[in-house]
């Protein structure tokens, strides 16, 4: 009897704590009929009949989704979340003067090399270049490559130069600009901590500043510029990424 | 003539009475009894009314989970002819709280009672 109940229950996909429950409630109600007086064969037909596949299934369902419904909404939520925020992060880093030349192409004779940037790995999250504004639903210009790190990661200077310009705004956050030799010119966006003062002189893999999220910016990111006698170039170019 | 009032699953045709009712009746069985398992409090829910309640175990089990997991009920599992049996009784913290869902749906059913059956 309990063989036959166990697997009516596993055909219907009731499992766990709600099939001990099942079968025990099937089992009691076999062995009432049976100390009724009813015959052993007919207290089975009948707790047999009195199976509702229907009802069992939507009863399965039911107690499934009451166990699984805060981890359903915390899921949605964090989808939902995750969703508006790379929306925002996205729209903040758009640079909104398109007035500038964008200069694709890879110069051959551009002998730089960058060195490192930031610690480990780059994550590139949003990238140079003209791109429609989901919000606005108008082309604006990137005009440097966004790069995923965590508030507080050391940002270097990739080349030797002297601090152009150092300050804050609402937009750019705590930024840095840095001129190099052979016109270069670099700029680091929404930095938590700046290490460094106007006309300083910097050398290469020297640390100037900290990674933050101030201005513009939901999440902590840094939006790195490089531009050659005022014109922008693509810092994948530059960078291994 | 009257019918039976079944307590299906919902989507029945009775789902006007269980909306409300049924948690009630888990409550109230168990304030009584102490700990039930599910098989007992349908039939005693049977018993008490003379066999025109009919809780089935396709409503039972869902309101029994739904109430355990809103911290009114508690439960223990214990070894019965080789099968685990799962019983249920009202968490101490929240007897005051099953109280007042007991005596609100008291206080319904006379005032439903005075409604369609009004004295004199």
């Amino acid at each position: 009897m309990k063989d036959k109940i166990l697997a009516i229950l596993i055909k219907h996909k009731v499992k766990g704590e709600i099939q001990d429950e099942f079968l025990d409630h099937y089992l009691t109600r076999y062995e009432h009929l049976l100390s009724n007086g009813i015959s052993k064969k007919a207290a089975a037909q009948k707790t047999f009949s009195e199976i509702n596949i229907k009802q069992l299934k939507r009863a399965n369902k039911a107690i499934f989704f009451i166990h699984q419904k805060r981890k359903i909404q915390i899921a949605m939520l964090a989808i939902s979340l995750f969703t508006l925020l790379s929306i925002l992060q996205f729209t903040t880093s758009v640079e909104s003067n398109p007035e500038v030349i964008v200069d694709h192409e890879i110069m051959q004779s551009d002998s730089i090399q960058l060195g490192k940037l930031l610690d480990g790995p780059i994550h590139v999250s949003s990238h140079f270049g003209l791109r429609k504004h989901p919000l606005m639903q108008k082309e604006l210009l990137h005009k440097g490559i966004d790069l995923k790190a965590n508030i507080g990661d050391a940002v270097y200077s990739p080349l030797d130069g002297i601090v152009e310009k150092v300050g804050y705004d609402q937009k750019r956050g705590n930024y840095i600009e840095l001129s190099h030799a052979e016109g270069y010119t670099t700029r680091y966006y929404h930095l938590s901590k700046v290490s460094l003062g106007k006309n300083q002189a910097i050398t290469k893999g020297k640390k100037i500043g900290e990674v933050g999220s101030s201005g513009m910016a939901l999440s902590p990111h840094l939006h790195f510029e490089i531009s050659k006698k005022e014109t922008l170039k693509d810092p994948r170019d530059y960078l291994r990424v | 003539m009257h019918n039976k009032i079944r307590y299906t699953c919902p989507m029945n045709d009775h789902k006007e009475f269980l909306s409300g009712t049924l948690s009630g009746i888990i409550l109230g069985l168990l304030s009584q009894n102490g700990r039930m398992y599910g098989y007992e409090i349908c039939q005693q829910a049977k018993s008490l009314s003379a066999n025109e309640i009919e809780i089935t175990e396709g409503a039972l089990y869902p309101a029994l989970h739904r109430l355990e997991k809103k911290g009114l009920l508690t439960s223990t599992k214990e070894k019965v002819n080789g099968r685990t049996r799962k019983y249920y009784s009202i968490k101490q913290e929240s007897a005051q709280l099953a109280r007042d869902k007991i005596n609100a749906l008291i206080s319904f059913s006379q005032q439903l009672n005075n409604i369609l059956q009004p004295k004199g």
